[in-house]
C-alpha cells in the first residue's frame, strides 16, 4: 500500500499557497535554464563544425553546420566496444557486491547494543581518511594477482565507508519494533536485512546503486595502472584518451604534435554525450524509488 | 587482589560470550567488511611509513632511509605555508557555507512541486551538469571570463566595467565557488530527496490541522525529517575541510591570482612535477588528513550535543 | 632592407645545407636481421606508441617491422591508453625485479642513482662493441656525448636527437598578419621597435591587441630584443661558465618594463593570462589580433580555418625581433636532445643485455636511420627525383591524423636520430617557412649558447637538499612577480620595489640553489 503525497489543491488551497507554489516553480525554472543551458550547448557542440566552433566558443543555439563527424571519429576508436564491454561487465559484478556489502555494514552500523561496535566502527572509520597511497596500493594487487585482471577494479572499491554510513542513516529511520517483532518470531539478522529493511530503505538502496554505479562508471584512475592490456579496459579510459589527444591544455606531447585533427573541438564535447547519456538513460529508473515515498505504507503494514 | 581481578576477566568473558549469542549473526554480516579492508585498506597502509622516509621509488619502502621529521619541517619552514593554509582553508569553507545548503534547498524545493512530471524534469536536468567534466567546464568559464565574454557583458549592463575576471583576485573565489555549485546542486540533491521521500504523509495532514502554513510545515516536519541525514552529511564534509582538488585550480588560475588560487593540491602538484617527491606529498596529505581528522571529531560534537545526531 | 637581404641570403645558404643529410652514420653491415630465437621486453613512456587506430602494437607496422629488421622479437609496452605516462612509469618501477628490459622514461636525472642501486646495466664496457654505430654517432658531437654520459662517465642510455641539431627545438615564434601588412604598407618588422610599430598600427586600423596564448608566451619570447634570457618562467642561463636567474637581471627588467607600457597603452591584451591555443582562436578569426605568438602546429591551423571560414587572414612566421642595433636576440629553442632515454634495467641477464644494445643501436645506422624516420623503402616512402626520401600515396592519401606514424618511431622522445626531412614533410610549407626564419634567422652562439644544457644530473643528495629548500617556489615567485609588474600591481620601474624583489629571492633560497646548480653545471662541462 503506497500513498502519494495528498494534492493541496483537494485541500482548500490557500492565497498563501499560490504566491508559494509560483515563487518556487519560478526559481526552479530559472535554475533549469540556468543548468540546461550549457548542457544544451555542450550537445549542439557536438554536432557542429569545428571551424564555427571556434568563434562562437560558449554561444550556440543549434547545432551549425550539422554533422557527425566527431562521434564517427570517437565510434571508430579501436578500443570503444572493449571499452563498453568491460564497464558493463565490472558493474554487473561489482554492484550486487558493493549493495550487499554496503547494507551488511550499515545494518551493523545501525545495531545497538553490541559489545564490539565501537571497536570496529573505529577500524572502518580509520580507512576513511588514512590510506597507503598509491604504489603501495599497486604492490598489493600485484600481490593479490589481481594484476591485469578486471578483478583490479571490482574489488578495491568493493565497499565504501561514505555510502555505509548514509545506509546506517536510513536504517536508523526503521523502527525497532519491527526488527523486534521479526526476532521474536525466530527470524536471524540476515533474514531482516533481506526481508524487513531492505524493502524500507528502497530509496536510499537506488541512491547507493546511482552513487556506485557512476562512481564504477567515472573511474579511470586505477584502470589506468592496474592494467596492461588495453582491450581491458573500461570506457572512460577510452574516452579519456579521446580528450587529451585532442586538448592542448592536457596533451604533454603537445610541443611537437600540435597539428590536432579537425574535429578536436567537437569531439571534447561528444566525449561528454557518450559519457552522460547512460547514466540519463537509466537514471528515471531509480528516480521513481525517490519521487514517491515508500516508507509510510509499509510501516503501517 | 587476584580474585578480584579474575572475577572481572570471568565478566568480561561472560560479557563476551553473552553478546556472542545475541550477535552472532551481526558479526557474520561484518565479517566480509572486515576481510575486505584487512585486505585493501589495512595492508597497504604500511606506506605511510615514508612521511618519516626518503623515499626513492627504486629502493622500495622499506629500503629507504629514515629521516624523522624532515618533510614537516620543509613543509612548515616553507615562506608559502601560511598562504598555502589560508587559500586552502578559505576556498574550502566558502565552499561548504555556500556549496553545503544549495542541495537541500533545491531539495526542498523541488519536494513542494505538486506536478510529478514537472518535478522529475527539474531533478534530471539540474543533475547532469555534473557529468561534464571538469576541463570543459573551465573552459566555457574561461571564455565567459574573458573581456568580452559573458561576464562582462553583465557587469556592463550594471554599470561596471568590462575586465578579465580570472586575473582579478577578488573574482577568483566567486568564480570558484558558484560553480561548483552549478556542477554539484542536483547531483547532492539525490540523497535529501531520497531522504525526503521517507517522511510520514500523516505529519503533514496533522500539521495542516493544525494551522500550518507551507513555510512552517517546511521548518517543522520536512527539515525535522530530514536532519539526521543533513547532519551525518554535513559532520563528513567538515571531514574533508582542507580537500580542494588541483585539477580545477590549475583550470581556472593564472599567474596573477596565485596569491588566492595556490592550494595545498597544486603544490603538491607542482611538487611531484618537479621532482616525484611522494615523502613530501605525503606528508602534506597526512598533515591534511589530520586537520581533516580534527574538525571532523570537533563538528560531531557539536552536531550531537545541538541535534543529537552525528556520525558516531 | 638591408638587413632584410641578409636574412634571406642566410636562409637561402643554411637551406641547401639542411636539404641533404648532413648525418654521417656506419653501415648496419650484415648483423641485422640477427639470428635468435631470444625475446626482449622494451617499455616506452613517451609518443613511440602505436597509432591511435591499433588497438595495440601488434596491428602496428612500425613495430612489428622492428622485429623483422633487427629479427629479435621484442615484446612491446606503454602505458594503457589514457593513462598518465608519469605515473605508469612510476609503478613499474617501484618493482625492479618484474621491469621490462628496456625502459623508455624520461629520468635522465636518476640514472646515476639507478646505477649505484644496481637497477640499470652500466654499458660502458658494453657500448663500443655492441652499439657500434651509436657510439660512433655521439661521437660526432661532444654535446651529444656530455649529454648521455653521468658525470662520472658511464654510459648509461641511448637518447632522441635532431639531425640539424634543433631544428624543431625552436617550434614556435612570432608571427604575424601579412595581408593586414601589406594595407598597411608596412615591412616585416624585424627590430623590436618596428615590432612594436606593427602592435600599434595593427591597433590604430583594426582595434586589435598584441594576444597569444599564455603556453606560447610564458617560457621564453621576445626577452632577446633586451638582452634578457627570461620571460614569465624562472629561467636559468649560463654566462661566462656562471649559472644565473633570468628573472633578477636588469636586461629582463627593461623586458617587462616594455611590456608594462604596452599594457598601459592597451596595447597588450589582458585576456593574455588566461589564453589557450583554444581560446586565442576566437580572437584570431575574429580580427581582433594581427601579431602574435604562437607554434607551427597551431600556425598552420590558423591559416587552414581561416580558409575553411571563407576569410583572408594569412599568417606568417617573422624573425625573432632584435634590439634596434640589430645586435642581439636569442630565441626559445634547444639543442636537438630529447628528455627521454632508453635505459636497460638488470631484469635482462648479460646475453640480453647485449642484444638490447644490439636492438637499439640499429636505429643509429644509416639503414635503421631510414627505417625509424621512413618506414620501409617501396612500402610507405621511396627517393624522389632529388634522390631524397618522400612518402608513398599509402602514407600522403591516408586520411588519419599524422599518418606517417603508422609507419615510422622518430617523434620526440624515441631512441633515435629525427631526420630534418621528416620534420619537413610531416609539416605544413607555411609553418616550415615558420620555423626555417625562427631557426636560422639568429646565429647559433646567441639562440643556445646560454641554455641550461640538457642532460644535467643533480646527485641524490643534491635533490634532496633541493626538495627541502623548496625551490620550486622559486618559479611560483618569479611568475607571479611578472604578472604583477605587467599587470601594474607592483611598479617595475620603481627602484625600490625592484630591490625588494630582488631581496625576497634570498627568502626563497636563490643563493644556495644558485651554488647547487652551478656545482651541477660544472660537473657537466667536466665529463
Amino acid at each position: 500500500m503506497i500513498k502519494e503525497k495528498p494534492n493541496n489543491k483537494l485541500i482548500g488551497r490557500t492565497a498563501g499557497d499560490a504566491v508559494f507554489d509560483s515563487v518556487n516553480t519560478f526559481i526552479l525554472l530559472l535554475l533549469c535554464v540556468v543548468t540546461l543551458y550549457p548542457m544544451y550547448f555542450v550537445t549542439c557542440a557536438s554536432f557542429t563544425k569545428n571551424t564555427y566552433l571556434l568563434t562562437h566558443q560558449g554561444s550556440l543555439f543549434w547545432p551549425v553546420g550539422f554533422n557527425v563527424g566527431a562521434y564517427r571519429l570517437a565510434f571508430t576508436h579501436p578500443l570503444l566496444l572493449s571499452g563498453y564491454k568491460n564497464i558493463l561487465i565490472v558493474l554487473a559484478v561489482s554492484l550486487p557486491i558493493n549493495i550487499v556489502l554496503t547494507l551488511f555494514c550499515g545494518y551493523f552500523l545501525a545495531c545497538k547494543n553490541v559489545l564490539l561496535k565501537k571497536p570496529i566502527l573505529f577500524i572502518i572509520m580509520f580507512t576513511m581518511f588514512f590510506s597507503g597511497g598509491m604504489i603501495p596500493a599497486y604492490l598489493n594487487i600485484r600481490d593479490l594477482g589481481l594484476y591485469n585482471t578486471l578483478w583490479a577494479l571490482i574489488l578495491p572499491g568493493a565497499v565504501s565507508v561514505y555510502n555505509s554510513i548514509i545506509c546506517r542513516t536510513a536504517i536508523e529511520a526503521v523502527p525497532d519494533s519491527l526488527s523486534e517483532s521479526a526476532y521474536i518470531d525466530g527470524a536471524n539478522d540476515l533474514v531482516i536485512v533481506f526481508r524487513i529493511i531492505l524493502p524500507l530503505i528502497m530509496p536510499t538502496i537506488a541512491v547507493l546503486l546511482l552513487y556506485y554505479g557512476v562512481g564504477h562508471w567515472n573511474a579511470w584512475f586505477n584502470a589506468s595502472i592496474y592494467l596492461k592490456d588495453n582491450d581491458k579496459l573500461p570506457i572512460q579510459n577510452i574516452l579519456r584518451a579521446v580528450l587529451i589527444a585532442n586538448s592542448n591544455t592536457l596533451n604533454s606531447a603537445a610541443t611537437e604534435n600540435d597539428q590536432v585533427n579537425e574535429f578536436a573541438e567537437s569531439i571534447k564535447y561528444a566525449a561528454i554525450v557518450l559519457t552522460t547519456v547512460p547514466v540519463l538513460c537509466i537514471y528515471p529508473f531509480l528516480q521513481k524509488y525517490f519521487v514517491k515515498g515508500v516508507m509510510i505504507g509499509a510501516v503501517k503494514g | 587482589m587476584v580474585a578480584s581481578r579474575e572475577k572481572k576477566e570471568l565478566t568480561l568473558g561472560h560479557k563476551l560470550s553473552r553478546d556472542y549469542k545475541l550477535n552472532k549473526w551481526k558479526y557474520v554480516l561484518i565479517l566480509p567488511v572486515l576481510v575486505y579492508l584487512a585486505l585493501f585498506a589495512y595492508k597497504p597502509m604500511y606506506g605511510l611509513v615514508i612521511v618519516f622516509k626518503n623515499y626513492k621509488t627504486t629502493r622500495g619502502i622499506a629500503g629507504s632511509d629514515y629521516v624523522g621529521f624532515m618533510w614537516f619541517r620543509a613543509f612548515f619552514n616553507d615562506p608559502y605555508f601560511f598562504r598555502l593554509l589560508r587559500n586552502t582553508f578559505t576556498l574550502s569553507a566558502l565552499s561548504i557555507i555556500f556549496g553545503f545548503p544549495a542541495p537541500i534547498l533545491l531539495a526542498l524545493m523541488i519536494n513542494e512541486v505538486q506536478n510529478t512530471k514537472f518535478k522529475r524534469m527539474v531533478q534530471t536536468i539540474t543533475y547532469m551538469p555534473y557529468f561534464i567534466s571538469l576541463v570543459v567546464t573551465c573552459s566555457i568559464i574561461t571564455i565567459y571570463c574573458q573581456q568580452d565574454g559573458l561576464f562582462s557583458n553583465i557587469a556592463v549592463l550594471f554599470g561596471g566595467e568590462r575586465q578579465n575576471f580570472l586575473i582579478n583576485v577578488n573574482a577568483f573565489r566567486p568564480i570558484y565557488v558558484i560553480s561548483g555549485i552549478w556542477q554539484n546542486i542536483g547531483w547532492n540533491s539525490i540523497i535529501y530527496l531520497a531522504a525526503l521521500s521517507g517522511i510520514d504523509m500523516e505529519q503533514y495532514e496533522a500539521a495542516r490541522i493544525d494551522g500550518a502554513n507551507r513555510f512552517q510545515q517546511i521548518l517543522h516536519v520536512t527539515i525535522p525529517g530530514i536532519l539526521p541525514t543533513i547532519m551525518v552529511l554535513f559532520v563528513l564534509r567538515m571531514g574533508s575541510i582542507l580537500n580542494v582538488g588541483y585539477e580545477k585550480v590549475l583550470l581556472l588560475y593564472t599567474t596573477s591570482t596565485y596569491e588566492v588560487a595556490d592550494v595545498f593540491s597544486t603544490y603538491t602538484y607542482r611538487m611531484g612535477l618537479v621532482n616525484q617527491q611522494y615523502s613530501l606529498s605525503t606528508s602534506v596529505g597526512l598533515f591534511n588528513t589530520l586537520v581533516n581528522v580534527m574538525f571532523l571529531v570537533l563538528t560531531n560534537y557539536l552536531s550531537k550535543k545541538t541535534t543529537e545526531s552525528g556520525l558516531f | 632592407m638591408k638587413k632584410a637581404l641578409a636574412i634571406v641570403l642566410a636562409l637561402c645558404l643554411l637551406l641547401t645545407v639542411s636539404s641533404a643529410f648532413a648525418l654521417e652514420l656506419l653501415p648496419a653491415g650484415d648483423t641485422y636481421p640477427i639470428d635468435t630465437d631470444a625475446t626482449i621486453s622494451w617499455y616506452v613512456q613517451g609518443s613511440l606508441s602505436p597509432h591511435d587506430v591499433y588497438a595495440d602494437w601488434t596491428q602496428s607496422p612500425f613495430h612489428t617491422g622492428l622485429i623483422e629488421k633487427t629479427g629479435v622479437n621484442i615484446d612491446w609496452s606503454f602505458p594503457t591508453t589514457g593513462a598518465d605516462g608519469n605515473t605508469y612509469t612510476n609503478t613499474l618501477l617501484a618493482e625492479p625485479a618484474t621491469m621490462p628490459n628496456i625502459m623508455g622514461v624520461s629520468k635522465m636525472a636518476d640514472a646515476a642513482m639507478y646505477l649505484n642501486e644496481g637497477i640499470i646495466w652500466d654499458l660502458t664496457d658494453y657500448i663500443e662493441e655492441y652499439a657500434p654505430a651509436y657510439y660512433a654517432f655521439l661521437h660526432t658531437n661532444p654535446a651529444y656525448d656530455k649529454a648521455l654520459k653521468t658525470d662520472d662517465g658511464k654510459y648509461y642510455a641511448f637518447g632522441f636527437f635532431r639531425e640539424d641539431g634543433g631544428w624543431n627545438d625552436s617550434y614556435r615564434g612570432p608571427v604575424v598578419r601579412t595581408d593586414w601588412l601589406e594595407e598597411q604598407g608596412l615591412e616585416i618588422p624585424t627590430t623590436i621597435s618596428e615590432f612594436e610599430n606593427v602592435i600599434r598600427v595593427f591597433n590604430e586600423a583594426y582595434g586589435a591587441q598584441f594576444s597569444f596564448a599564455w603556453s606560447r608566451f610564458k617560457e621564453g619570447s621576445l626577452e632577446g630584443a633586451f638582452g634578457a634570457y627570461a620571460t614569465s618562467d624562472a629561467t636559468w642561463f649560463i654566462k661566462d661558465g656562471e649559472v644565473g636567474l633570468g628573472n633578477t637581471t636588469e636586461e629582463w627588467r627593461a623586458y617587462v618594463a616594455w611590456l608594462r607600457s604596452l599594457r598601459e597603452d592597451g596595447l597588450f591584451d589582458e585576456d593574455n593570462f588566461s589564453l589557450t591555443d583554444t581560446t586565442i582562436k576566437a580572437k584570431v578569426h575574429d580580427d581582433k589580433v594581427g601579431i602574435s605568438m604562437t607554434s607551427m602546429g597551431q600556425l598552420n591551423n590558423w591559416n587552414k580555418e581561416e580558409v575553411a571560414a571563407g576569410r583572408e587572414g594569412t599568417w606568417i612566421g617573422i624573425p625573432y625581433p632584435t634590439d634596434d642595433d640589430g645586435n642581439i636576440s636569442s630565441i626559445f629553442g634547444g639543442s636537438g636532445i630529447g628528455g627521454y632515454t632508453y635505459m636497460i634495467s638488470k631484469s635482462a641477464d648479460e646475453e640480453t643485455m647485449k642484444l638490447c644494445l644490439q636492438v637499439l643501436d640499429y636505429a643509429y645506422t644509416q639503414e635503421g636511420f631510414l627505417y625509424w624516420n621512413f618506414g620501409v623503402q617501396g612500402v610507405s616512402w621511396d627517393y624522389d627525383e632529388n634522390g631524397e626520401p618522400a612518402f608513398l600515396p599509402l602514407v600522403t592519401d591516408d586520411t588519419d591524423t599524422d599518418p606517417m606514424t603508422k609507419y615510422n618511431g622518430a617523434t620526440w622522445g624515441s631512441a633515435c636520430i629525427q631526420a630534418t626531412k621528416l620534420l619537413y614533410l610531416k609539416n605544413s610549407p607555411v609553418a616550415v617557412a615558420a620555423n626555417d626564419t625562427w631557426f636560422y634567422s639568429v646565429p647559433a652562439e646567441v639562440s643556445s649558447g646560454w641554455k641550461w644544457p640538457n642532460g644535467t644530473t643533480f646527485t641524490v643528495e643534491e635533490n634532496d637538499e633541493l626538495s627541502l629548500l623548496n625551490a620550486s617556489n622559486i618559479g611560483t615567485y618569479a611568475s607571479e612577480s611578472f604578472a604583477k609588474f605587467v599587470n601594474g600591481d607592483l611598479d617595475i620601474n620603481d627602484d625600490t620595489v625592484w630591490a625588494e624583489y630582488l631581496a625576497n629571492y634570498d627568502t626563497y633560497n636563490l643563493p644556495r640553489i644558485l651554488e647547487i646548480r652551478q656545482a651541477c653545471y660544472d660537473r657537466y662541462l667536466s665529463r
